[in-house]
């Protein structure tokens, strides 16, 4: 049973007791346990269950590479499952239930899975579930998911209490990971005046290097690691992180870090979390190394643990977690567990070496000690059912037959040690295979490499492979070195680390080896996924080469903890199975994060009404101040229309329509895209933008242009205007400023980056205001303009500025509605009193703002399209009818190839028209055209599509228009569309329409020419 | 008629930790140009160093601040970004620039 042993734990404050729960049950620990170290000080060993067989787990690691060891954190709004115990720091009040049990934590129903594991072999769900067919929805998925799932989803009805930021940073250097590596990095990279940030996942610095009694310049590790924080912490230039860690490294130096900052003390006042969105010149990956298991029968029983995290348990947190422990291993480095047991008191049954012969220093020691060294053999079993009772021993190099059983309560297990190497990988650095250590270490020649070719990842210490103290510190010393070459400067202090020697580890993959098919289907490799030794022999003979394929097959590495322990020992059985080389097989890809991050973080601030802020013209107080419905447009809430007191949304839009008609309608365009594009290549580059010719346009002149993807479809269009020789000012849709900014600057930025063009998005910085129907230049002349608004000085498509009221402003002659109709652009400071200035000059000419349905009813009534109702990046100009507004003279646009291609020439292909019920009824919006016959799948086939309807209160009729086969050649042709209604017969209601020309309404443009 | 000009919040305060205020109407000029070319040119006109990277700048009234490596934004009074914006076209780099005051 493990217990609190009496002394020791130098990560613990003895003086203090804090209280917390598990599963209901009260317990009590030391401020500076982690909830692992202070569940086995209550004799907890058992701390959840496995996925998929639901076998009792206790915990295997000390670090962020625990498997096992997850648990539900907190209740209600606070709630989070899969939180590593072993990196939950315990608080007082902290209250943690296990997962993926049921009824109990020790007796589980799910456990039947693991009495008849041949029912659940690797590649289980594929072979099982697939007849019958109606099987897998009502009898299989029901049971799997009832038993499936780690831990509780949080409750739906609760909002996250915390707050959480993000935080940005510019730095020279990122160093990952605080052990003396990482530390030693700092300092020096500090020291020559570099800008550093030093991150450690971990409450406290140092790593392993004080557990594993490491001497630097003849100090202790632990003396050491405190001046070099205390150094680190005088340095301006030097920014110390705990409980912050490396998540990911990007492109370009970006490196994503996510700091915990009050998960051991939930409710205090600031933020959760703090996700660090950095850009870095270099990273020092110093991130260390992670024990691997060995491959034995029962290694996933409670009380197996790895070698490093029981020293650790003992050392750091004077936690001992049995009290007679069997230390199995293939390496020196798992003696200084079994020395550290036995200085503690505590049994050490006898210590098990796969090697034929150990005789390095570490082993003398524990002969010297009396411990008891067994070499050349191996476990062939471990005993007992929720725990460990005793081991069985063999002969490695046998088949498992038991040479003797050794009773203990807890096994210490070493497999050797691989570099943590998942930030140098990121970003694409490569590895090779290090036949010694039997690991994976970084390639130097292949690391990933910045935007100017050059490496930009270091690994330093045991990261890049250097595992003996010594060399671990010889080696930060030199990656640093090569950071600060880079910078000119050089190391100053080289300190020389010493620990005891080791002889060379030797690679055991399963133990023993010649075990049977019964055993190696109890041999766990992924304890989190219960992925086993035979399931990845069992792919390998299914076919399963690829080390990426068998992972998916057998879900080896993708629980997660993501593999960080089974990963190489599943490459080295697959590659076994194979009867490949380990390198040959390949490693699979790490990608970020290197442990999960919280959803919290990675919103940051951006939640509730601030997760995409509104924006608001600066007439928006008007519109809600006079009864505005409102529509979202993109990032706006626009107008929809103005009901007045009892007054319906449709009478209020053809009132709106008609007062506009026949005199005087207002409309806030503010929300319309203004990006000014300017610089000599300005015409250039708008002609590659925009279907038509734009360089061809006057200094005074506005031309209406479509703009498409470069595969060929349309995405968005609008007015251009010349304003002088070398800048325009682009309109675009009220959604389209942002995408269409951003759709130059790629242009600008990527292909053309040798033009000289700039652009600039104004959309915010104007007021803009249509001021329409017949009495429009009667009002502005009323408010009195000091240029020339008649028709012969500012024509039809001509724009003009000056000031119209004492106000400056641009004056636009386009026309979105068919009317006489000029857009006025004043700077945004001056819109609402441009806007009240117009509604009291047009009083007398009954002056009536309208909203985006009257606009949209009467661009339909003139045939305009709109983008988002005629196109849904499926259509092309050519659909439309718009064959006008495409240059034959260019010998290119954007999308012009594209439209060349034969399916966009197809005769077929839909083309816009009108549609008039014969009714006068409206057609239902998105309705079909129906055809003859039914399609392979026995739907109804069809010939066409409604794309805008409405009713026309200008006709007093229902219009609408269409992509309908050959719609063009068809005029008069009377087609049916069909309807979700049905008649008394129970056949589907259809409506007769013909189809017409698409300008219903002043077909000559004499309204708007005037 | 009265042309009252109003800034995006109109004066909008907040109290809290701190307080804000929405200080009114701000010139604010997009200044797009090779920075290294264009320096010296604004700093004639404004009276102001360019800024380093991610830094701003300030002297004399205005204020210049790095957005992006081919983008400063001038901050200065209201009433004087037209003046600098029509001052900045003449500095000969007008190709290369592209002002818009608020």
């Amino acid at each position: 049973m493990s217990i609190r042993l009496a002394t020791g734990g130098r990560l613990i404050d003895r003086s203090r007791k804090i209280g917390f729960s598990f599963n209901g049950k009260r317990m009590s620990a030391h401020p500076g346990d982690t909830l692992a170290a202070a569940l086995m000080a209550n004799g907890q060993m058992i701390m959840g269950r496995s996925f998929k067989y639901h076998r009792p787990r206790g915990v295997v690691a000390s670090g962020a590479e625990e498997p096992n060891a997850l648990v539900n954190l907190g209740v209600g709004a606070r709630h989070e499952p899969n939180q590593r115990a072993t990196l939950t720091e315990v608080f007082d009040g902290l209250q943690a239930t296990s997962q993926n049990h049921w009824p109990s934590l020790n007796w589980d129903i799910g456990e039947v899975n693991a009495l008849i594991p041949k029912l659940l072999p690797a590649g289980f769900y594929y072979k099982t579930f697939i007849h019958p067919r109606p099987f897998w929805k009502h009898v299989f998925e029901p049971f799997i998911r009832q038993s499936a799932g780690l831990g509780r989803a949080p409750d739906p009805k609760h909002s996250d209490p915390d707050r959480y930021e993000q935080f940005y940073a510019h730095v020279d250097l990122v160093i990952a990971g605080g052990g003396i590596a990482g530390l030693q990095a700092a300092l020096e990279a500090g020291r020559a005046g570099l800008r550093v940030i030093l991150c450690e996942q971990a409450a406290h610095w140092g790593g392993r290097a004080p557990v594993d009694e490491v001497e630097i310049d003849g100090q202790s590790a632990a003396d050491w690691v405190a001046n070099a924080v205390q150094a680190l912490e005088q340095m301006p230039n030097v920014d110390l992180r705990l409980r912050c860690m490396a998540a990911g490294v990007y492109d370009h130096g970006y490196v994503i870090a996510y700091e915990r900052l009050a998960d051991h003390a939930p409710g205090e006042d600031g933020p959760r979390h703090r996700l660090w969105r950095i850009r870095t010149g270099r990273v020092i990956a110093a991130t260390g190394a992670l024990e691997r298991p060995l491959s034995f029968a029962g290694n996933d029983k409670p009380g197996v643990m790895l070698a490093a995290a029981m020293r650790d348990y003992v050392v750091n947190w004077g936690v001992a977690p049995g009290q007679r422990t069997v230390v199995v291993t293939n390496n020196d480095d798992a003696y200084r567990t079994a020395l550290v047991l036995h200085q503690a008191g505590l049994d050490v049954a006898c210590i098990v070496d796969a090697r034929p012969e150990a005789d390095g220093p570490l082993v003398q020691e524990a002969r010297a000690r009396g411990l008891r060294v067994l070499t050349g053999m191996g476990i062939a079993s471990v005993k007992g059912l929720r725990g460990v009772v005793a081991v069985q021993l063999c002969a490695q190099d046998g088949k498992g037959e038991v040479i003797e059983d050794v009773v203990c309560d807890a096994v210490a297990m070493s497999g050797g040690w691989s570099p943590v190497v998942h930030l140098w990988s990121h970003c694409g650095g490569k590895l090779i295979w290090d036949r010694e250590g039997a690991f994976f270490r970084p390639d130097h020649a292949r690391p990933p490499t910045d935007q100017r070719g050059q490496g930009f990842v270091i690994c330093a210490g045991a990261a890049d492979g250097a595992l003996l103290a010594a060399d671990t510190m010889a080696n930060a010393s030199s990656s640093v070195g090569k950071v600060l070459a880079e910078n000119g400067k050089a190391a100053t202090n080289t300190p020389v680390a010493y620990s005891v020697a080791e002889a060379p580890m030797r690679p055991v993959w399963v133990m023993p080896e010649g075990a049977g098919v019964k055993k190696r289907a109890k041999m766990w490799l992924d304890f989190q996924n219960d992925v086993k030794v035979s399931d990845v022999q069992l792919a390998a003979r299914e076919g399963y080469e690829s080390v990426e394929h068998t992972k998916r097959y057998t879900t080896l590495g993708m629980a997660t903890d993501q593999g960080k322990l089974s990963n190489i020992n599943g490459l080295a059985v697959l590659a076994q199975a194979l009867d490949e080389d380990i390198p040959r097989v390949g490693t699979t890809t790490f990608r970020p994060p290197y442990t999960p991050i919280s959803m919290g973080a990675i919103g940051g601030e951006a939640r509730g009404a601030i997760f995409q802020p509104l924006r608001r013209t600066p007439i928006q107080d008007w519109h809600e101040a006079n009864g505005a419905h409102f529509e979202p447009v993109g990032y706006w809430r626009r107008p929809y229309c103005f009901a007045k007191k009892g007054e319906s949304h449709r009478d209020a839009v053809n009132r709106e329509i008609l007062a506009t008609r026949n005199g005087l309608g207002l409309l806030d365009a503010s929300t319309l895209g203004k990006i000014i594009v300017k610089g000599p290549d300005a015409g250039r580059f708008l002609d590659m933008l925009y279907t038509n010719m734009m360089s061809s346009l006057a200094p005074g002149k506005c031309r209406y242009g479509l703009m498409c993807s470069e595969n060929g479809f349309l995405m968005d269009d609008g007015v251009v205007a010349r304003l002088s020789d070398d800048s325009f000012v682009v309109h675009t849709t009220t959604g389209g400023a942002d995408r269409i900014h951003a759709h130059m600057e790629d242009w600008l930025q990527c292909e053309w980056w040798d033009w000289q063009v700039y652009t600039a998005n104004v959309t915010e910085q104007w007021a803009q205001i249509a001021v329409v129907g017949p009495k429009s230049r009667a009002v502005l002349e009323k408010l009195g303009a000091d240029f020339d608004l008649s028709n012969d000085a500012l024509p039809f498509m001509g724009w003009a500025e000056g000031q119209i009221g004492g106000i400056p402003a641009r004056a636009f002659r386009i026309s979105f509605s068919g009317e006489l109709s000029f857009e006025i652009a004043v700077p945004a400071s001056h819109g609402r009193a441009f806007w009240d200035a117009l509604l009291a000059a047009g009083a007398e000419f009954g002056i009536t703002p309208y909203g985006t349905e009257a606009l949209h009813v009467m661009r339909a009534e003139k045939g305009f399209i709109m983008i988002g109702d005629e196109t849904d990046g499926t259509v092309i100009p050519q659909d439309l009818g718009l064959d006008w507004a495409i240059s034959k003279k260019k010998s290119d646009y954007l999308g012009k190839r594209a439209q060349d291609r034969s399916h966009m020439t197809d005769p077929n292909r839909w083309k816009l028209v009108g549609l008039e019920t014969l009714d006068g009824s409206v057609l239902p919006d998105g309705c079909y055209a129906l055809a003859e016959g039914l399609n392979t799948n026995g739907q109804r086939n069809t010939q066409g599509r409604v794309t805008s309807t409405y009713f026309s209160p200008t006709l007093g009729r229902g219009i609408a228009m269409g992509l309908v086969l050959h719609g063009p050649d068809r005029m008069g042709e009377v087609i049916s569309f069909n309807t979700t209604k049905k008649d008394a017969k129970g056949e589907m209601r259809t409506i007769n329409a013909r189809i017409v020309n698409p300008v219903f309404f002043d077909p000559a443009g004499e309204k708007q020419n005037v | 008629m009265s042309d009252a000009m109003l800034s995006a919040l109109d004066g909008a305060q907040a109290q809290g930790l701190i307080g804000i205020r929405e200080m009114g109407l701000q010139g604010m000029i997009t200044l797009r140009a090779d920075q290294a070319k264009a320096a010296k040119a604004v700093e004639k006109v404004t009276g102001v160093a360019m800024p380093a990277r991610r830094m701003i700048s300030a002297g004399q009234g205005n204020q210049i601040a790095w957005m992006s490596p081919d983008e400063v934004m001038i901050l200065c009074d209201h009433a004087k970004a037209d003046g600098l914006v029509a001052d900045l076209g003449g500095i000969g780099g007008a190709a290369s620039s592209c002002g818009q005051c608020l």
